[in-house]
């Protein structure tokens, strides 16, 4: 017995970045670029009927890179989030992009999940590794037929759902440096589960003791994650004991608005953050450099 | 030619749409229905399966994407007439009620147990993030992994 060529040609495994571009660029709307598969295997749970061809991205080596230098951090696209937080054992600065990649959804699933997937993604509103990207200030590497683009993440996630078609993340390269960085998240349960919202800090101190180059990120509270932009500006230049975290975060929670959703109602999503923040400021001055 | 891959040491062949999860090749075409259809969408683990060793919800694996991979099932983790020590130590601590979630439950220890030997109890419940069961309350099901004679226990 045979596959028929139909049925064939409905998921397609190009072997090299070339082929997968030009398959993309062939294809056009009818492609559905396939990572980890663990957003687009479920999608006849939300509702939705997908007939697209599957271009899956997993036997193109040069996506499953991984390499940890004292200047960067390059994760390849297909890397998965259980390989991020395996390479990032010792990386104290890094800690955030290890704590969330060693949280997300549950140990099978992070076996599966991929950064490019998370990043990619466009209707999927919880990922744990997005807001943790930007408070690193990762930059992203993508091909496209029309050649090569460097974008920061920021930059993609405001052009993500219009970027050319057939465009191909590559990699993502996080800078690394004397940084305290952690990751947080609320669950409804425990663990195993997608965050009702999550919270990413990165900052330095300076030889003064005070703060400098806060960033944070806040995910899963609307569409898509992004920077608290208030808080840092709150938290740049304070002495660490002089912050009222809790406070602070409460006077600027006005930057957001929660989206209601089946595991929660916006309300609760934004009440929360500055318990996030207080979290996240206790874990990461703990943190020695 | 189909899509080619080992399960449980047998070479087969899918002829279906590629797109087609795992889980439902398994069970609707290859008949092996020990791996569980409860969520289909990766948060329960009733449908774990080792794939090339490693634990992976069976409902969130297109079939297109497993070609030449090496497939372990619940039905392969041990022989007919002898159970493997993760199943004989839960069905000595009866643990298992309904039935759903044990067979992913057994595919998540016995990676556990082939990477991590000697587990503690909180690594086994951190293994079994993964793994719903709505039956027994978890803990009975981790008093059988901690009882296993190469973890340290002893099976009553």
């Amino acid at each position: 017995m045979y596959i028929t060529e139909e049925n064939r040609q409905k998921l397609i495994s190009p072997t090299n970045l070339d082929d997968a571009t030009k398959i993309l660029t062939n294809l056009g709307s009818q492609a559905q670029i396939f990572a980890g598969g663990t957003w687009i295997m479920r999608a006849h749970v939300r509702g939705e009927f997908n007939d697209k061809v599957f271009v899956s991205l997993g036997n193109i080596e040069a996506l499953h890179n991984v390499s940890l230098d004292k200047d960067s951090f390059r994760i390849g696209a297909m890397v998965t989030h259980h390989r991020i937080a395996v390479a990032l054992k010792e990386a104290p600065d890094l800690t955030g992009l290890m704590q969330a990649a060693s949280v997300s959804a549950n140990p099978a699933v992070r076996r599966m999940a991929t950064v490019g997937g998370n990043v990619c993604s466009r209707d999927f509103s919880s990922p744990d590794l997005l807001p943790v990207l930007i408070a690193s200030e990762a930059t992203l590497f993508l091909k496209s037929n029309a050649g090569n683009a460097e974008l920061s993440i920021e930059e993609y996630l405001k052009t993500r759902s219009s970027r050319p078609s057939g465009e191909l993340l590559i990699s993502i390269h996080v800078p690394r440096g004397s940084f305290r960085s952690t990751h947080q998240r609320i669950l409804m349960r425990q663990a195993g589960e997608y965050p009702v919202a999550n919270l990413s800090m990165r900052y330095e101190v300076n030889t003064a003791g005070l703060l400098e180059n806060v960033r944070i990120a806040v995910g899963s509270v609307e569409d898509i994650p992004r920077r608290w932009s208030q808080l840092e500006q709150g938290m740049t230049g304070k002495a660490p004991s002089e912050l009222n975290i809790t406070k602070l975060a409460q006077e600027h929670i006005q930057e957001f608005t929660g989206r209601d959703g089946p595991d929660a109602p916006g309300w609760y999503r934004t009440r929360i953050l500055p318990r996030l923040a207080s979290d996240a400021f206790d874990a990461s001055s703990q943190q020695k450099h | 030619m189909g899509i080619r891959f080992k399960i449980n040491d047998e070479f087969l062949e899918f002829h279906g749409d590629p797109r087609t999860s795992l889980l439902f090749a398994l069970r609707n075409t290859f008949r092996l229905t020990g791996s569980k259809a409860a969520c289909t969408e990766g948060f329960c683990g009733s449908c774990t399966v080792l794939i090339d060793g490693e634990p992976a919800v069976a409902c969130l694996k297109a079939v297109g994407t497993l070609e030449d991979k090496e497939i372990v099932t619940i039905e392969g983790v041990a022989t007919a007439d002898r159970l493997s020590p993760v199943q004989k130590a839960f069905e000595d601590h009866d643990v298992v009620q309904c039935g759903m979630c044990f067979p992913g439950l057994v595919m998540t220890v016995t990676h556990l147990l082939e990477h991590n030997p000697k587990p503690s109890r909180g690594e086994v419940k951190s293994a079994l993030t993964g793994n719903l069961c709505r039956c027994t309350g978890y803990e009975r099901i981790i008093d059988a992994v901690m009882a296993i004679p190469a973890v340290g226990g002893q099976t009553p």
